[in-house]
């Protein structure tokens, strides 16, 4: 039986690459580690992921992306995927994006860039417990 | 305002009158004018001729006096004797001289001649005789036969003096030279105004045929006239002749009446005068109280009107002199308080438009302050929009560095612990083998792909199998250390107890990466800080430059010239001795910027085109592309700053605010449109 999975979205290969670094220097083999450029493809790395009957519990986005912007892209996961804990990684979102998210309560945490390691973990932790 | 005399009131009023009172006056007058002429022409002689029977008459009667005294006395003739006869006529009448009875059978030893041929006339003839007159003793007498048993016995007879007729007719007149005399049957003038003449006969006889017909015509009641020069006034007269009858007399006296025919026609002449005057005098009268009437009324209007005309130019003081009780007055009066009231509501709508345009000035300062803080905000949500797009661009890279700077020092402190031994482990071929793997991938980035992700799931499958205690992180490092041929030499290796120099040699990769991820976020960072100063630096221009923006171009395409030569046509449309003056450097940016949208929009696969001209009033210069047309909903947005469709790393999205800018800058336009397959650039710049 594999491992549930988490997701990371971001347009920057960079991010991608570090965050997913990160979070394999933590948590190992507790968890698969994907990565997508954009909602466009994290759809399809989920899709695959079903087919494979690998669970997903987290997914990380970042907001501003080129095609759905972060926001959009999480509500649509959750709506599809309920069960599915969410985190947006913002460089920056305006107060309005926020309040909105807070309002809606579009996702579980909101964490900015250039983010600490130590909250990402914890607040993964938590959200996993 | 000035009318038309023929359209103005006064005008109208005068020809109205004037037509209304001088034509039906015109036609009375000639119609009065002629009967005038008639009646008159009539009654002057006709008054004349009245007035000449009138005075025949009055002698005529004053002889018919004398007859029927003497009639009476006739009788008395054979009763008394003929003294006594005599004296008695003689008492009688005062103008008488002398009295006398002739006897047929006594004639007188001697006696005037007239009386001697008076009696022969009255014994041949039997009745009442006058004599003619006797120049000589100025007197005539009139004799009356006497009759005894029916037997002619001699007459009765009175001389009276000439003098009474004179006086009478010296003062009779007619006209102004007219004048009237006496003439006796013989023809000899009796009484005339010229004593010299009195006696002398007139020129011709008035015959007894001509008596006849005088006397016949009178009789008819008809007048006898004829006309000649008259010897006194040596004029043309009409001498109206009328007989002085006594009795049954055949040889009568004629009184004629002179009348100058000119003086007849002077008086006419006069009266007409006197009517002309008349007519044209009331014609003047007329005219002038038309005209007065016309300008009572039509001067205050027109005052009035004056008046209104001022006030309406804005003289709201004038008012109308009012200068009448009458109607005119009364409408200056009404004119006046309407003009107070006019006033007064004109003062009322000035305040009231005060008011409102102090009201709506005081909205309209605040639609501007309102709309300052649009555009402040509009301002400030661009500024909210840029900087959320800078920090996004910054603190994505920032983000980077972090984790991987975290992920660098959590290994580090790591491998200090587990390197030594680690590596002491090794044999010469093992630490070989890791440095190779090592060294193969160093730095290289990549992300995995779905090709990938496929290539790791079967990986960890296989590794758990082979009851591998991190099968899905040990899979990711074989997937990070080798490519896909090698897959099955590195499960052989986990299998023979390779797995830690797997895990090291991948954490050593991880370490470089992590460096190399640093590397490029902190190039990623200085790059969006090195746009964001080129954009800020943007304003600084040297716009006096002379620039050939043809020979730019070409320039510029030369350094395109890698990328175009496959699949690229340019075509160009340069206007010859074309020179503008800018910023050389600044808009060859522009061209740049359009040059390489264009080639990008096209994927570097189409039609360049490249055009030059002198318009009306700017420079244009057109960059074109036949490449996919820009959707409607963008073409607004692509001017905006940190638009961008292009794919991540391959723009800011600056380009063309830039270009906006800088040709904005050259008081030029840049603009877009689509004609023809084509997406046009347009740079307008100022002659």
């Amino acid at each position: 039986m594999s491992a549930p999975a988490i997701l990371c979205v971001d347009d920057e290969p960079l991010i991608l690459l570090a965050l997913k670094r990160e979070l394999k220097s933590h948590f190992h083999d507790r968890y698969l580690y994907e990565t997508a450029l954009s909602a466009e493809e994290a759809f399809v790395v989920i899709q695959e992921l079903q087919e494979e009957g690998i669970d997903l519990i987290l997914v990380l986005s970042d907001w501003l992306m080129p095609g759905m912007k972060g926001d959009e892209f999480l509500e649509k996961v959750r709506v599809e995927h309920p069960t599915v804990r969410t985190v947006m990684i913002t460089g920056h979102a305006s107060p309005e994006a926020l309040a909105r998210v807070e309002r809606d309560h579009l996702t579980d945490v909101v964490l900015i860039k250039p983010w600490k390691t130590e909250v990402l973990i914890s607040e993964i932790e938590q959200l996993m417990k | 305002m000035k009318l038309p005399f023929r359209k103005s009131l006064a005008g109208r009023l005068l020809l109205i009158i004037g037509f209304a009172t001088v034509l039906p006056l015109l036609a009375l007058t000639s119609l009065v004018m002629i009967e005038a002429y008639r009646v008159i022409s009539e009654r002057t002689f006709t008054t004349i001729e009245q007035t000449s029977r009138q005075q025949a008459a009055s002698l005529s009667a004053k002889l018919r006096e004398k007859l029927g005294m003497m009639k009476a006395w006739a009788s008395a003739v054979p009763l008394l004797d003929d003294a006594t006869v005599a004296k008695r006529l003689l008492a009688l009448d005062r103008d008488l001289k002398e009295a006398w009875v002739r006897r047929e059978a006594r004639p007188p030893a001697e006696e005037p001649a007239h009386r001697r041929a008076l009696y022969e006339a009255v014994r041949q003839d039997q009745i009442e005789i006058l004599s003619a007159p006797d120049f000589s003793r100025n007197e005539a007498s009139l004799g009356f036969p006497v009759f005894e048993e029916g037997r002619f016995s001699g007459m009765v007879a009175v001389s009276f003096s000439l003098e009474y007729f004179q006086q009478v007719l010296a003062d009779v007149h007619f006209l102004e030279t007219g004048y009237a005399l006496l003439v006796s049957h013989e023809g000899f003038r009796i009484a005339h105004p010229d004593p010299r003449l009195i006696g002398v006969r007139i020129g011709n006889d008035v015959s007894l045929e001509m008596a006849a017909e005088i006397l016949s015509q009178v009789k008819a009641d008809k007048e006898f006239w004829f006309e000649k020069i008259a010897l006194l006034t040596g004029k043309w007269s009409r001498q109206y002749y009328q007989p002085v009858v006594v009795g049954r007399a055949a040889n009568p006296w004629f009184f004629v009446a002179v009348v100058p025919t000119e003086e007849a026609s002077h008086a006419l002449n006069d009266l007409y005068r006197v009517v002309i005057l008349g007519v044209f005098g009331t014609l003047l009268l007329v005219a002038g109280s038309t005209f007065w009437a016309t300008r009572s009324v039509v001067r205050p209007l027109r005052a009035m009107a004056a008046t209104a005309e001022a006030v309406a130019a804005g003289q709201r003081e004038t008012r109308i002199l009012k200068n009448s009780q009458d109607e005119v007055g009364v409408l200056a009066d009404a004119f006046n308080r309407m003009t107070d009231q006019l006033v007064q509501s004109l003062h009322e709508q000035d305040q009231i438009v005060q008011q409102r345009t102090k009201s709506l000035q005081q909205s309209l300062f605040e639609l501007e302050q309102a709309q300052v803080k649009i555009v402040d905000s509009e301002k400030l949500a661009v500024l909210g929009q840029l900087m959320a797009t800078i920090a996004h661009e910054i603190n994505t890279p920032l983000g980077a560095i972090r984790s991987s700077a975290s992920y660098l020092q959590q290994s580090a402190s790591v491998s200090a612990q587990q390197l030594p031994a680690f590596f002491r482990s090794l044999d010469e071929t093992d630490l070989a083998w890791y440095h190779a793997l090592v060294e193969r991938v160093r730095g290289t980035l990549s992300i995995p792909d779905g090709a990938t992700r496929k290539r790791k799931r079967v990986l960890a499958q296989r590794l758990r199998e082979g009851a591998t205690g991190e099968p899905e992180s040990l899979a990711d490092d074989i997937v990070l250390l080798v490519p896909p041929t090698e897959d099955d030499l590195l499960i052989q290796a986990v299998l023979v107890g390779k797995e830690g120099l797997i895990r090291r040699a991948a954490e050593a990769v991880a370490s470089i990466q992590s460096s190399a991820i640093i590397l490029e976020a902190a190039d990623r960072a200085a790059s969006t800080v090195l746009a964001l100063v080129d954009y800020s630096r943007s304003g600084e221009m040297f716009l006096d430059q002379e620039i050939d923006p043809a020979k730019e171009l070409e320039t510029l395409l030369t350094l395109y010239y890698g990328v175009i030569k496959h699949g690229v046509v340019v075509s160009r449309d340069y206007e010859p001795g074309l020179l503008l003056h800018g910023d050389r450097d600044k808009l060859n940016q522009v061209w740049v910027n359009l040059i390489n949208n264009a080639l990008q929009a096209m994927n570097y696969h189409g039609k360049l085109f490249l055009q030059t001209r002198r318009g009306e009033q700017c420079f244009e210069i057109r960059v074109a592309n036949d490449g996919p047309s820009i959707p409607e909903e963008l073409r607004t947005r692509i001017f905006q700053p940190f638009f961008t469709t292009k794919k991540p790393g391959e723009g800011t999205g600056l380009g063309l605010d830039i270009c906006r800018r800088i040709v904005e800058a050259h008081k030029g336009s840049l603009t877009l449109s689509e004609e023809g397959g084509l997406t046009i650039f347009t740079v307008r710049i100022p002659l």
